[in-house]
């Protein structure tokens, strides 16, 4: 009897437990739902990698239909962007932000928790098209009219669309909220150009996804429309096939650097920390990385050469793409600049930091190459460009975002990383990395085209195919081992102090694991690298200053956010399956925007 | 600490022996086939791999100054147990300036030849041999207008001769490349694009689509056979003739009969010049490829197989086994028997032109 009670009460704590992260509007806890959520469509994302690397072992393999081909590197492609890496940089953004501006929340709690369900909801309806079938096999730029319902009938095309479109609200409420934090929530003292680089670099993430992800939202929403209403923006005969492209990369360059500056600006806190030397040229960074944000709304043609616009536009576009080379340069030479006459400790998240330099060089040398606009006559949709994007986004996003995790694990967790399975991490997964995209430069060399699914036996591209998916099943294999690091150490590993790294910025003046309301006192902030001034270059009374006691004010949990987040959802889902979805989706949310609006709050 | 010294020494050959072994043997292997950008036979793509090649080098040569810089450093500026912390340097402004403007300098040496070369591809050369090409799911038809013919999937055209493709696309977007002659254009619905080139050297050339355009965009090669001035007016004056008439009472003439009766009516979908059933019905439909001269293509199914007997045999009865997804259904017995079969196999691969030889 007693047991049966004690039983119960177990059950019901779990409930409440589960409850408190349905609930949450604490930006730690809402930073490891991301977390977690985004490394298990990073495995999604990864399977269908694998998949795709196993079909083109062998020239003219059988393995799979090109039916089920094509949604796999379809799906590789979004789920990887959409739904691993920008809600990877978002579970650091949501994690230290607040913490490295000294401040107790982001700015709306509410609406961060939306983004997060909108997220997963969204991320969910996207890879819900497997379970009927029809995964999206359209390639993840859905051109048109490929994409139109006349070539691409049934609910495959729909999934695209009204994935996208969910997804792209949990992203703009995301960059508003944070950009908004940014602004207005810095600690007493911490002056724009005394905030931490990741700081920075996401400011101006921020500002891409609010003037980008518009662009995407408005093509979707004119391709939905000529899908399931018989509208014609995007028609041979009477709107523009093209027009699609120029939409799609508006959003889609300036995409890359929303998925690759995060990453800049994780490298930005792990190189300094690990050298034990600040950020060099922290100005000349964080210019270049606005700069690369400004000229990077100018490039988006640069992926459209072959589509005949004309000598001049690619003469332009060409310009404005070298130039975009010149910023990135500088970002580079200060990173080595950093490390030049440090004191540098190789830990598992400095190697990562390092080899993002190394692998987003190659990436880069690669783009000013098809930049030359003529060589990408030749290049482009070959797999060189397969080589070129990955040592953009794997070498140097992911890179840096597995810098990031080995990095803040202490503070996110209390606990080290265990440095030695870190280590073998990083060791196969550069060399499984390098095995896997180096080849597919040599690939492109034989004009060999992306997004094929079988090809003859006498193209001489057997062999490069074959070490590339040799090079993938290793980088599978050494992603598990991050995976069982990251569980082993949760369970038991050693204890992290404080400031584990001796490291520069304000997330690591707090506990690790940090307390829910961040910090006692908010800090006072009179140097960059406040911290690291706090340790080394303050003494006595002068070093304790700090803010006045005050009262702490937390908002409480609330479920709404996830009713509008369903709602929004079912909104969208209605599109693919039937309009009733529509419109009890669009009750759902029409109510819970009300009792959003009305909630008590305190 | 002694790990970190290891550990140092391990970057350098964890990181550079790999990648140098990999990028050696890539040169090494890399190159020289059918469909390689490195060896050209037109003018188009050799200003394109002339283009590269110094761009090439000038990026070797900042690969190994960046990665050696970055692996020396991370070797020479190691910590050691007790070090104290290094001097708080936070930059250099004219360090700054320097290597702002060096990529600069660097990059605008590349451009220089990057914007005359876009415009010598663009212009159009004086009295160009035009043909028009023509972006299907999943293949590809050329129409030659002034000289009244189509011909699917195998481009010819002379040599020394600058050659003008006005491309568009019947459905959806489509790429065109064939790497060892000319750099890609996108065939487009609605819109025309346009290749220029030259072809130096008679043969046959590789080439196929680059821009996804769905299910089997895998299957959707060609091939370019470049001929001597002289042959290709002969192969033309082939092609005006039409497909020759088969000998009466042979099997080809079967065949042929084979094309037009119920069962399997090839010409509801294909064309073949000249071709006249016996009640008088022509094979003038374009829902697929002219089969004019099909005999002489070397692929089928826009290279989903080689053009031999047997595969021809095996492509009529289900195109679906090889080719999933494209437009011409399977036939079965009961549509076309062996026997039937047979004789169109024997009459296709009998159109062949006459006077030009064939590579």
């Amino acid at each position: 009897m007693a047991q049966a009670v004690a039983a119960r009460e177990e059950q019901l704590d779990r409930w409440a437990v589960i409850w408190d992260w349905i609930t949450t509007s604490d930006h730690k806890k809402i930073g490891l739902l991301y977390f977690w959520t985004s490394l298990a469509f990073f495995f999604v994302g990864g399977f269908l990698a694998l998949g795709v690397r196993s079909q083109l072992v062998v020239p003219n393999s059988a393995m799979m239909s090109p039916e089920v081909y094509n949604q796999f590197f379809t799906m590789h492609a979004l789920v990887m962007i959409f739904l691993a890496l920008m809600p990877m940089s978002a579970a650091f953004f949501n994690f230290i932000i607040p913490l490295q501006i000294g401040a107790r929340d982001v700015a709306f709690p509410r609406l961060n928790s939306f983004s997060y369900w909108v997220y997963l909801f969204g991320g969910l309806l996207l890879c819900s098209g497997f379970l009927f079938g029809a995964a999206p096999d359209i390639g993840w730029t859905g051109y048109t009219s490929l994409s139109s319902s006349q070539y691409t009938p049934g609910m495959s095309g729909d999934f695209y669309v009204m994935g996208l479109q969910v997804l792209g609200f949990s992203t703009v409420a995301a960059g508003l909220n944070f950009f908004v934090t940014i602004v207005n929530m810095r600690a007493p003292g911490m002056s724009l150009m005394r905030m931490p680089a990741f700081v920075w670099m996401s400011l101006v993430t921020f500002v891409l996804i609010l003037l980008a992800f518009p662009a995407l939202a408005i093509a979707l929403f004119a391709l939905m429309m000529d899908r399931n209403f018989d509208t014609v923006f995007f028609s041979a005969a009477d709107g523009s096939v093209v027009m699609w492209q120029h939409l799609f990369w508006i959003f889609g360059h300036p995409e890359v650097y929303i998925l690759i500056l995060p990453a800049f600006g994780i490298i930005s806190e792990v190189l300094p920390t690990f050298s034990r030397k600040p950020l060099f040229g922290y100005s000349f960074v964080v210019f270049s990385g606005i700069t690369i944000a400004f000229l990077g709304f100018g490039v988006w043609v640069h992926h459209m050469f072959t589509v005949g616009m004309g000598p001049i536009p690619n003469m332009v576009f060409a310009t404005t793409t070298m130039l975009i080379a010149i910023p990135t340069g500088v970002k580079i030479l200060n990173w080595l600049a950093t490390l030049w006459g440090g004191s540098i400790r190789l830990t598992t998240a400095m190697l990562f930091a390092v080899a993002f330099v190394g692998m987003f060089t190659i990436g880069g040398i690669s783009g000013v190459m098809h930049a030359a606009v003529p060589i990408d006559y030749w290049q482009h949709d070959t797999y060189f460009i397969v080589a070129h994007l990955h040592y953009v986004l794997f070498g140097g996003t992911m890179f840096g975002l597995i810098a990031g995790i080995y990095y803040w694990f202490p503070k996110m967790f209390g606990r080290y990383m265990n440095e030695a399975m870190g280590k073998w991490h990083f060791w196969l997964t550069l060399i499984g990395f390098n095995l896997t995209f180096f080849p597919m430069h040599f690939l492109g060399v034989d004009g060999m085209p992306r997004r094929i699914y079988t090809y003859p036996s006498d193209f001489g591209w057997e062999l490069w195919n074959l070490v590339a998916t040799i090079g993938a099943y290793l980088l599978g294999f050494a992603t598990l081992l991050l995976v069982i690091n990251l569980i082993k150490s949760i369970r038991a590993g050693q204890a992290a102090p404080n400031d584990p790294w001796d490291a520069r910025t304000l997330e690591w003046t707090t506990t690790s694991p940090p307390q829910k309301h961040n910090f006692d006192r908010t800090p006072q902030v009179r140097a960059r690298d406040d911290f690291w001034d706090q340790k080394y270059n303050r003494t006595g009374e002068d070093a304790e200053a700090e803010g006045p006691e005050e009262h702490i004010h937390l908002p409480p949990g609330s479920y709404i956010p996830l009713l509008v987040a369903f709602g929004l959802m079912l909104l969208g889902a209605g599109i693919i399956f039937t309009l009733w979805l529509s419109v009890i989706g669009g009750i759902i949310l029409t109510v819970g925007l009300f009792a959003w609006a009305f909630e008590p709050n305190d | 600490m002694a790990g970190w010294i290891r550990c140092g020494r391990r970057v350098v050959l964890g990181a550079l022996v790999p990648l140098l072994a990999l990028a050696l043997a890539g040169c090494g292997i890399t190159g020289g086939e059918v469909q390689s950008a490195n060896e050209t036979f037109a003018d188009n793509a050799e200003s394109i791999w002339n283009l590269f090649v110094p761009i090439f080098w000038l990026s070797v040569v900042i690969f190994v100054l960046v990665q050696g810089a970055l692996i020396w450093a991370v070797i020479k500026f190691r910590y050691r147990d007790g070090d104290p912390p290094p001097p708080q340097l936070h930059g250099n402004t004219k360090v700054e300036v320097a290597w702002t403007i060096a990529p600069a300098v660097i990059l605008a040496i590349i451009l220089v030849p990057t914007i005359t070369t876009i415009a010598d591809l663009a212009s159009e050369p004086d009295e160009p041999y035009t043909v028009d090409v023509i972006g299907h799911q999943w293949w590809w038809e050329f129409e030659y207008e002034d000289e009244g013919f189509k011909t699917g999937n195998v481009l010819h055209v002379p040599a020394d001769q600058p050659i003008h493709l006005r491309m568009t696309a019947a459905d959806v977007i489509h790429s065109f490349y064939a790497p060892q002659l000319f750099g890609k254009q996108d065939t487009i619905p609605g819109r025309t694009t346009n290749i220029y080139f030259t072809p130096e050297e008679p043969g046959e050339y590789y080439g196929q689509c680059y821009e996804f355009c769905g299910l089997q965009h895998a299957n959707m090669m060609f091939r370019i056979v470049v001929h001597e001035p002289g042959d290709f007016e002969a192969w033309v004056a082939d092609q005006q003739d039409g497909a020759p008439d088969p000998e009466p009472d042979t099997l080809e003439a079967r065949g042929k009969e084979v094309f037009f009766q119920p069962g399997a009516a090839c010409h509801a979908c294909h064309a073949i010049d000249g071709a006249v059933a016996e009640d008088g019905t022509e094979a003038v439909a374009e829902v697929g490829p002219n089969l004019t001269n099909i005999g002489e293509r070397p692929i089928l199914g826009a290279g989903a197989l080689e053009n031999t007997p047997e595969n021809l045999h095996d492509w009529i009865r289900d195109p679906q086994e090889s080719k999933p997804g494209n437009e011409m259904p399977s036939f079965s017995q009961d549509a076309i028997s062996d026997e039937d079969l047979e004789a169109l196999v024997a009459y296709l691969s009998s159109l062949q032109s006459e006077r030009a030889d064939a590579d």
